[in-house]
C-alpha cells in the first residue's frame, strides 16, 4: 500500500525553499561581516603611527577587534556552506523524485531530513548565538561610530559616517533577525525528533510482530 | 553527508530498497553500513521472515515479502505524520 498525506510534499518544498533562503541570507551576511571586519582592521593598522604613542596603544584592541570579528565571520561563513552543501542533498533528493512522487520517496525524503536534523540541530543552535553575538557586535559598532563622529573623534566626514551606521545597522538587524528564523527551524525540527524517539515503541512492536 | 539514522529507519530503507530484489552488497552500498552491520541487520529482517533469499541466475538476492508490509505502512504513515503535525518551519 502506497501512502502519502495529503499537501506533505508541497509543505516539505515551501520548507526547503525557506531554509534554502536562511542559508543565502547567511552566507551574504557572513560574506559582508567578513569584508567589514578586514577593512576595519587595516584602518587602525595604518592609523598606528610610529613611533608607537599611547593613542597608538589605545588602537590595538580595535586591531583586536577587527580581527576576532574577521575569525567569526570565516567560522561562520564556512559553516553555512558545509550545511548549504548538505542541504543541498537534500534539494537535489527533492528535484529527483518530484516527478514520480510516492509514498516512499515522500518518506524518504523525510527519513533523510530527519537523519541530517538528528546530527545538525546541536551546530544549528550554536549558529544562531554565534549570529545573535555577530548581530550585538554590528549595532555596538553602529552606534559607537555614529557617537563618535558626532562628538568629533570619529570619521570626520558625516556622510561617510552615515553610511558606515546604516550598513552596521543593518547588518547587525539581520543578524539578530537570523536567530529567530533558527528557533523557529530548531523548533519546527525538534518536535518531529522527539515524536520521532516516541514513534520508535510502536515501530520496534510491529517489527518484533507483537503488533 | 554527516546524517544519524535510527535502526529503524535503517530498516526501512533495507525493506523499501529489497522491494525489487537486490544483492548484499548493492544493500550495504546504497544504505551506507559496513558488512559487518549491514550483515547484523539483513540477518535479523530474514529471521523475521521481512526479507528472504532468492535465486536468479547465478545471483543471489535479497527480496522484501509482504510480511513486511505492516511495518513499512505503519512506518510510512508515522513518519508522515509526525512531519505534517510540526510547526512548519517559517523565517
Amino acid at each position: 500500500m502506497i501512502i502519502v498525506l495529503p499537501n506533505i510534499s508541497e509543505k516539505f518544498r515551501r520548507e526547503l525553499k525557506r531554509l534554502n533562503a536562511l542559508l543565502v541570507i547567511n552566507i551574504i551576511v557572513g560574506a559582508i561581516g567578513m569584508g567589514m571586519s578586514i577593512s576595519y582592521g587595516i584602518l587602525k593598522v595604518l592609523a598606528i603611527k610610529l613611533p608607537i604613542t599611547v593613542d597608538s596603544v589605545a588602537l590595538l584592541p580595535l586591531v583586536a577587534l577587527g580581527v576576532a570579528g574577521f575569525a567569526v565571520s570565516i567560522r561562520w561563513l564556512i559553516s553555512t556552506v558545509e550545511t548549504f552543501s548538505e542541504v543541498q542533498e537534500i534539494n537535489d533528493e527533492y528535484d529527483a523524485a518530484a516527478k514520480g512522487r510516492d509514498g516512499d520517496s515522500t518518506t524518504s525524503l523525510i527519513v533523510k531530513s530527519m537523519s541530517y536534523y538528528r546530527a545538525k540541530l546541536p551546530s544549528i543552535r550554536r549558529m544562531a548565538w554565534v549570529s545573535r553575538i555577530a548581530g550585538i557586535c554590528f549595532i555596538s559598532l553602529a552606534i559607537y561610530g555614529l557617537a563618535a563622529s558626532l562628538l568629533g573623534f570619529g570619521e570626520a566626514n558625516l556622510m561617510l559616517a552615515a553610511a558606515s551606521f546604516i550598513l552596521n545597522l543593518t547588518i547587525g538587524a539581520v543578524a539578530l533577525y537570523v536567530p529567530h528564523s533558527f528557533f523557529n527551524l530548531s523548533t519546527s525540527w525538534g518536535f518531529r525528533l522527539k515524536e520521532g524517539a516516541g514513534a520508535e515503541a510502536s515501530l520496534k512492536k510491529v517489527l518484533e510482530g507483537q503488533a | 553527508m554527516n546524517a544519524r539514522r535510527t535502526s529503524y529507519e535503517i530498516y526501512w530503507e533495507i525493506l523499501t530498497f529489497c522491494k525489487a530484489g537486490k544483492s548484499f552488497t548493492q544493500v550495504v552500498g546504497r544504505c551506507d553500513l559496513n558488512s559487518k552491520i549491514g550483515q547484523e541487520y539483513v540477518d535479523f529482517l530474514v529471521s523475521k521472515g521481512y526479507l528472504c533469499r532468492v535465486q536468479e541466475g547465478d545471483r543471489s538476492l535479497l527480496r522484501t515479502t509482504s510480511a513486511a508490509s505492516v511495518y513499512l505502512d505503519t512506518f510510512a504513515r508515522l513518519y508522515q505524520s509526525l512531519y505534517q503535525n510540526a510547526p512548519e518551519f517559517k523565517l
